[in-house]
């Protein structure tokens, strides 16, 4: 013990403590949260403020575009479709959620999976897909075919299956992350169902809120479905004034307004319902004795199994149509460079999400300031219509000065990481929440320096969670065509673009093929996610 | 202040959001003393640690550390990681993904210690608290009482200027307890770290502080040889834990 004495001694009086080492230590958590701000207001905070000075500084007559009638009753009808949705998906989720999150039913975790798998992939593939099914199935024998198909009954239908799996995984993993001894304490004196309603299920609430703010983002930015069957949405009418013979990019600001107001409601009802408890909410536990069903067992999972597969039945009409069907010879699959536009576009922004969710998720979970603000901009960002986002980036980006950037992919990356940015630091925080803070303030009095504690006993711990985020921030990005569809370069069009494009006038079978090229880059994404996933939950 | 004097409180206000803890608390440990503060729980001990620590932000006072200002009202003057402190928190905080030794060897290489001489350090560290041959599990393959040494051999490896101890016994059953209690004597003796225990519990203080103060209504009402404590006023904090303490 005589020599340790003489080497602590020695050691950290010399080099170590010189005056720019120690500054340089005591400033690194305001560095980087300075990058990771700098970062955020590139991405997120710059094109809407841009779309905002546009805005302000745009004609009377783009303006008054906004008395017209029948534009505000369009709009009116794409918020009454997103809420119908929204509701929809409540009436889908929740009891999906309660049967995942906490229940006995058996194969929970694979038709968990199977439920969500629509919701990573562009919506308007599975209304590709439905389309097929119809068109190819028994039900065209009865003279429908998949043109039938169309209208504001088709759009609500397959929206609801590709947005409710998030008020599922929310709900679910709300009730995972409520504290045992709460309902522990409650099954002492109450049945099982009893307990499930008065302390389970509230506990549960301020996640369902999030999800309906969420889905009903979503479900009014969407563009792709209601195009494809032929029916009209309000963001319609802004990608029109930017990509079609009504091109008028002022009169795009001035349309996107209402759209940008709705995305600021849905942020104050988001601050208003989740507030602080954002991520303290959503657990990760595992190891508890979930509630049996009893004699209602198999018919919870008759039912869970029949919307399962209904929400992946279009891929089953793809894959369908990808082998039967007319095709020219010397016809081949058309992807270009798409794929790899989509592939590489996605995995840079979703890298850049997840360094961002590093300072800015462990920066939430400890209460910063800066960082609510910061989650506060991304979540704006992911909440406003899709329109709103793609004409800000426009306005912000569409200079001379920067054209390096607008006219090449950078601009789909910075698109893709403003707008899901914040996927990566809610489900990163989410994670970080799982520790005791105290485990990083024991290294810190040991002498840790911030970056050393954020690698080591943050990140290291949790880089399951980290991977994870990468991997949804990955997928949405993939997934994503509102956004890029807006601004893509020429050229450079992601698999998305490339899709709805070639739909309209490709061969149905090609078509069919291409979709299902994203349907396995999303189910090997998705598979790796997963597998991290039950890892964790093992090793915890 | 004395010139042994290592740990320095002065006027010392803390508060729990709006509502004040702790008002005007002034305390000195020297080297080679144990005090333990005792007091009810939510009197506010564990916020006095934090303070201590740079971990939570005092409204007024100044701490004093080796005679270095280290807080003056609620300016944070040095940060926690700068003060040279160690802690064993209640419950540990040992890095579960981190093996023993790395849970050692982290610290040491936080305060610049070069690769081979960490390696010497913990492994006589491991020996010194009888975990010799547990240098390769993680924490959440050791017993209680094991992973209370590696908190102990993590506190002290790299030579603290003062250790600071929050309730460290609490989950420990009674025969387990004395034992550590042993080998924290055995270690406080052997080493001269200045030490500052909160403890609610008599034995704790009894056993190992040279001094105990009663925390009560937010400030320190006595501060004494654990021996020479009164029991007083009746019903207070202090009447019952004088009540239970043990003789050393």
């Amino acid at each position: 013990m005589g020599r340790s004495l003489s080497l602590g001694a020695g050691v950290g009086h010399g080099w170590l403590h010189t005056a720019v080492h120690e500054r340089w230590r005591r400033y690194q958590r305001v560095g980087a949260l300075v990058l990771a701000t700098v970062c955020v207001a590139l991405v997120a905070s710059l094109p809407l403020l841009a779309l905002v000075a546009e805005l302000t500084s745009s004609t009377v007559d783009s303006l008054s575009l906004l008395q017209r009638w029948d534009l505000w009753a369009l709009f009116l009808r794409s918020a009454a479709r997103a809420l119908l949705v929204t509701l929809l998906s409540l009436a889908v989720g929740i009891p999906l959620g309660c049967l995942f999150g906490r229940s006995d039913l058996p194969l929970r975790r694979i038709l968990w999976l199977v439920h969500a798998f629509p919701l990573f992939l562009p919506p308007f593939l599975l209304a590709l897909g439905w389309f097929h099914l119809v068109d190819l199935s028994g039900v065209a024998g009865a003279g429908i075919g998949g043109r039938s198909l169309s209208g504001e009954p088709a759009v609500t239908w397959v929206l609801t299956f590709a947005l409710a799996p998030i008020v599922t995984t929310l709900t679910a993993f709300a009730l995972r992350g409520i504290e045992p001894s709460l309902e522990e304490a409650a099954l002492v004196v109450a049945r099982p169902l009893h307990v499930f309603r008065s302390v389970l299920l509230p506990g549960a609430a301020p996640a369902v809120a999030l999800a309906s703010v969420v889905v009903f983002s979503l479900a009014i930015s969407e563009l792709g479905v209601p195009l494809f069957f032929g029916t009209r949405a309000y963001s319609e009418v802004v990608f029109s004034r930017l990509a079609g013979i009504d091109f008028n990019p002022g009169e795009a600001v001035a349309l996107a307004t209402p759209l940008l107001v709705a995305g600021l409601l849905l942020v104050v009802a988001e601050r208003r319902l989740f507030g602080r408890r954002r991520f303290d909410l959503l657990g990760l536990r595992e190891s508890r004795q979930p509630i049996e069903l009893g004699r209602w067992r198999s018919l919870a999972t008759a039912v869970v199994l029949a919307l399962a597969a209904a929400g992946v039945a279009p891929l089953a009409g793809l894959v369908w149509r990808a082998m039967v069907g007319p095709i020219r010879p010397g016809q081949k699959l058309a992807l270009g460079d798409s794929l790899w536009t989509s592939l590489s576009t996605a995995f840079i922004a979703a890298a850049a999400a997840t360094a961002i969710a590093c300072v800015v998720g462990h920066a939430l979970v400890r209460r910063s300031r800066i960082a609510s603000i910061l989650d506060g901009c991304l979540f704006l960002a992911f909440v406003m219509p899709s329109a709103v986002l793609g004409v800000g980036l426009i306005s912000a980006w569409n200079r001379p000065a920067t054209q390096w950037v607008y006219t090449t992919t950078a601009i789909l990356v910075i698109a893709g990481c403003g707008r899901y940015a914040i996927l990566a630091v809610r489900s990163s925080a989410v994670a970080f929440a799982q520790s005791s803070p105290q485990l990083e303030e024991a290294g810190q009095v040991a002498g840790a320096s911030f970056l050393r504690r954020l690698v080591m006993l943050v990140l290291r711990p949790h880089w399951r969670g980290l991977a994870l985020a990468f991997l949804l921030t990955l997928v949405f990005c993939m997934r994503d065509l509102d956004t890029v569809i807006l601004f893509y370069p020429p050229g450079a069009e992601p698999l998305t673009v490339r899709l709805f494009t070639l739909e309209a006038n490709g061969p149905p079978r090609l078509v069919a093929a291409l979709a299902l090229v994203q349907v396995v880059l999303v189910a090997g994404a998705v598979t790796v996610g997963s597998l991290l996933l039950s890892l964790g939950a093992r090793r915890r | 202040m004395k010139e042994s004097t290592v740990l320095q409180i002065e006027g010392l206000e803390l508060a729990f959001g709006t509502r004040a803890v702790v008002h005007d608390l002034s305390l000195a440990v020297a080297q080679g003393e144990v005090v333990a503060v005792a007091g009810a729980s939510g009197t506010g001990k564990t916020t006095l640690l934090r303070a201590v620590l740079g971990l939570a932000r005092p409204r007024q006072g100044v701490v004093r550390i080796a005679g270095r200002e280290v807080s003056r009202g609620a300016r944070i003057l040095v940060p926690p990681e700068e003060r040279n402190l160690a802690v064993v928190f209640q419950d540990l905080a040992l890095w579960p993904h981190l093996t023993v030794a790395r849970n050692l060897g982290f610290v040491l290489s936080a305060k610049g210690f070069k690769r081979s001489d960490r390696q010497v350090l913990v492994d006589e560290w491991l020996e010194r608290v009888g975990l010799g041959d547990r240098g390769r599990a993680y924490p959440g393959d050791l017993s209680g009482g094991e992973r209370q040494r590696v908190a102990l051999a993590r506190a002290l490896v790299y030579e603290p200027t003062a250790l600071l101890l929050d309730e460290p016994f609490g989950s420990l059953d009674i025969a387990l307890k004395e034992q550590l209690i042993g080998l924290v004597r055995e270690l406080l003796a052997e080493r001269q770290v200045p030490t500052l225990l909160v403890t609610h519990d008599p034995d704790e203080a009894g056993a190992l502080a040279d001094r105990v103060a009663i925390l009560e209504g937010g400030t320190i009402r006595q501060i004494c040889a654990p021996e020479q404590l009164t029991p007083s006023p009746p019903g207070s904090f202090a009447e019952s834990f004088v009540g239970r303490l043990l003789p050393r």
